[in-house]
């Protein structure tokens, strides 16, 4: 079994070797000699795609550098766990196989919960009906921002006890084994999530909406493992309640730093554009301001916050008081003046305020922070902890809507370890429809780029740098979709055009590219041997309009949502949604007859140059034609998917 | 708050001066100037109404002296009228209850 997966490694890790050194051998070449500069912004274009490729394929040699090696899971601990069958608005047929299997699952010290976000009484009648615990939202989140499944989550944390939680998406029915064969991995305590894949049992026949992720639930996540880097897919995991709240805790510190942060810039800012009533304030703002400096100094450096809160608000009030010991000042000498004219008492009152000066500027001192310039918000916000949301820990995390990838994210960057258990312990839904698929490959992007984009993972703290690297390729692999359609344009351009590119269509341009892409064939075959996993490939590709999509809405900002994936196949026209792909392959299509017209026709007089443009312009004809198949897909009049027997044993 | 004053003519030298509002930092100056110009165009007898005057700070204290030290520099009188527990207890503290002469209530001032 070791040596089995010592040679496999091996066997990986010299393709690998040779695909990254052909590679740059390439690369450089095309950089240095193939740069056509007749049309070089086409060629910058082309070679920075090419480029972009090449750490595409690095980071994926990176990935599957070392993987894990998990065979039998360690035996299982003790321990009480909490099942957490997450739901908005899933039918009850649906949600009933999961309860059901859910309580069978065998474990003794399990309690089952459904968390409903839909409020909805015929769920809780099926939680009754089962015995299991019915969770929803209570009043404290009205109004508030409820963080969609993230903060369904977290609000069932702070009410059930479980150390361990496993968390199930409404259509993933559980094994009976499920908690037995995962949970042995938490006796490492620093272990904070172990992740068992998603298996579909209602893939169509060829599974035409590449829904089936052999690859990644397979080597990809092996091999993050390895690096210690498994993804935390949202459901069908077991987590760490202690894990949990410890990054919520430390989000809560985090977040109460930001606000502090942004309070004391406040009131410095505030201070800027306050205009003088009185040349008194000038020397009190003076000092204030100095303070506020060394309060954000202190923030910086890492003083506790109620040290800098209590810093910040000390510098407010000793600004106060020293104007309030200047007022008594400018009273001291007007009543020395009255005195002088005859009033024996303004004496009297004079040589007692000087001499208790600083107690009446105690007493006297003006209040509020207007009277030095700031706002009572700016002020009061000081005192202030985290406003606006309904719960203070957030242990899933609320930034993106995907809130699985941000949390192992910051897991890991807490020092966490994760765990991928390759073995089926759970079987749901995939989408039946390519409508829907789309919409959620749509919203995985977003999400994804989303986290790249609050929390760039090449940036934070704590993480290894693989695991920088793993969580940069996440949202990197995305811009393959420019990539993508790039490559398809690219030899379009040259048949209808002969805008080229490449400086030469040589036999010496394809000695030097065709044993790239073999040796990229070859690579990808070694590591999806045994796997259905062409299917997802040409999704890859083909969903390029998608991917493109997702990352100009999180770059433009516009507002996402979370949506829950419909489990029912929705009707529609799904030819409309990939006018894209189809508008490429016409295009294409027409270039191949340009193509071979202008050959005939000496237009073009170079049969090389044509004949490998025509060369991928068919290939990409056929890899689109995958999503053409699903788009007008239907299933066979007789499918209707049901889970596996042996979910729901007779006995009982 | 905004300060706020309204005025009445007494007598020739005369005026009555009502005040609402907080005696504070932020609105003081605007107090300490409407005294002067008061004192600059004659009018030295002064009677401020101090009855919906809520709150006094140090600011306050001093622009109330200053226009007392106006007034009497120009042969006037300042008085304070009907000034509230919180104001009086600060007048108290620092002994200006002896400079200032306080009334009750606006009528008993103007006797």
């Amino acid at each position: 079994m070791k040596d089995q997966y010592q040679k496999r490694v091996w066997v990986f890790r010299i393709i690998a070797i040779l695909t990254v050194g052909w590679g740059s051998y390439y690369l450089f070449w095309r950089y240095t000699s193939t740069l056509n500069m007749q049309f070089l912004w086409l060629a910058i274009i082309l070679i920075l795609c090419e480029t972009y490729s090449f750490f595409d394929t690095l980071l994926f040699v990176l990935m599957l550098w070392r993987p894990s090696n998990r065979t039998e899971p360690p035996p299982p601990i003790q321990a009480s766990v909490d099942v957490y069958i997450v739901t908005y608005n899933e039918p009850v047929e649906l949600l009933r196989l999961t309860v059901d299997a859910a309580t069978r699952i065998d474990w003794k010290e399990k309690h089952v919960y459904i968390l409903d976000d839909g409020s909805r009484s015929h769920i809780k009648a099926l939680a009754d009906e089962f015995h299991c615990g019915y969770i929803t939202r209570g009043e404290e989140w009205d109004g508030k921002p409820r963080h969609a499944k993230a903060g369904n989550i977290n609000n069932a944390l702070l009410q059930t006890s479980g150390e361990f939680i496993l968390i199930l998406d409404a259509d993933q029915i559980p094994a009976s084994a499920i908690i037995r064969r995962a949970i042995g991995y938490m006796s490492n305590p620093k272990v904070a999530f172990v992740q068992t894949p998603q298996y579909f049992y209602n893939l169509p026949p060829g599974d035409p909406f590449g829904s089936d992720a052999p690859l990644f639930y397979g080597p990809i996540q092996t091999g993050k493992d390895g690096w210690n880097a498994a993804t935390f897919c949202g459901s069908n995991a077991i987590l760490r309640r202690e894990a949990l709240l410890q990054l919520g805790l430390s989000r809560f510190v985090h977040e109460m730093e930001d606000n502090m942060r942004e309070k004391v810039m406040q009131l410095r800012h505030e201070l800027r554009g306050f205009r003088m009533t009185s040349p008194l304030q000038k020397a009190a703002m003076t000092q204030l301001k100095s303070s506020l400096r060394a309060a954000n100094k202190a923030l910086d450096s890492g003083q506790s916050l109620e040290v800098v809160g209590e810093m910040a608000r000390k510098a407010v009030v000793e600004a106060q008081q020293s104007i309030a010991l200047k007022d008594f000042d400018q009273i001291a000498s007007a009543l020395e003046e009255l005195g002088g004219q005859g009033d024996a008492s303004a004496l009297e009152a004079r040589k007692y305020i000087l001499e208790n000066k600083s107690r009446l500027a105690a007493r006297t001192a003006p209040s509020e922070p207007e009277a030095v310039g700031l706002s009572g918000e700016a002020y009061s916000g000081l005192t202030a902890l985290q406003d606006g949301e309904a719960i203070p820990i957030n242990s899933l995390s609320v930034v993106s809507i995907t809130e699985d990838t941000a949390t192992a994210l910051r897991l890991h960057a807490m020092g966490w370890k994760s765990i991928f258990h390759g073995e089926i312990l759970a079987y749901g839904l995939a989408p039946e429809d390519l409508g829907t698929a789309m919409r959620q490959r749509l919203r995985w992007a977003q999400g994804t780029i989303q986290v790249f984009m609050r929390e760039n993972p090449l940036f934070v703290n704590g993480l290894t740098l693989a695991q920088k690297l793993l969580y940069f390729n996440m949202t990197y692999s995305y811009f393959g979709g420019f990539v993508n359609l790039t490559y398809m344009l690219v030899p379009m351009l040259y048949l209808f055009a002969q805008m080229s590119a490449i400086s030469a269509w040589s036999w010496g341009f394809l000695l030097r590219l065709i044993p790239l892409l073999i040796l990229n064939r070859v690579m990808f075959a070694y590591i999806s041997k045994g796997l259905s996993a062409q299917r997802g490939e040409q999704y890859s590709i083909s969903l390029f309009p998608i991917w493109i999509q997702a990352i100009l809405s999180v770059v433009t900002g516009a507002k996402l949502s979370f949506e829950v994936t419909p489990k029912q196949r929705q009707n529609g026209n799904y030819l409309r949604l990939i006018w894209p792909q189809l508008t490429v392959m016409i295009l294409a299509a027409a270039a191949i007859f340009y193509g071979l017209y202008s050959l005939a026709y000496g237009i073009n007089p170079n049969p090389v140059g044509i004949f490998i443009n025509i060369f991928w312009c068919v290939y990409n004809i056929l890899l689109l034609s995958n999503i053409v198949r699903a788009a007008i897909y239907k299933p066979p009049s007789d499918w209707n998917p049901r889970p596996p027997e042996f979910l729901f044993p007779k006995s009982t | 708050m905004e300060l706020e004053f309204s005025e009445s003519t007494l007598s020739e030298k005369g005026v009555l001066l009502n005040i609402v509002g907080r005696l504070n930092a932020t609105s003081t100056q605007k107090l300490k100037t409407h005294l002067k110009q008061l004192v600059d165009g004659n009018k030295v007898e002064l009677i401020l109404d101090m009855s919906a005057v809520s709150f006094i700070d140090s600011s306050g204290l001093a622009a109330l002296v200053s226009g007392l030290k106006h007034a009497r520099e120009h042969g006037g009188w300042l008085k304070l009228a009907a000034v509230n527990q919180q104001v009086a207890s600060i007048f108290k503290m620092t002994l200006l209850d002896r400079v200032f002469e306080l009334y009750p209530t606006v009528e008993e001032a103007k006797k």
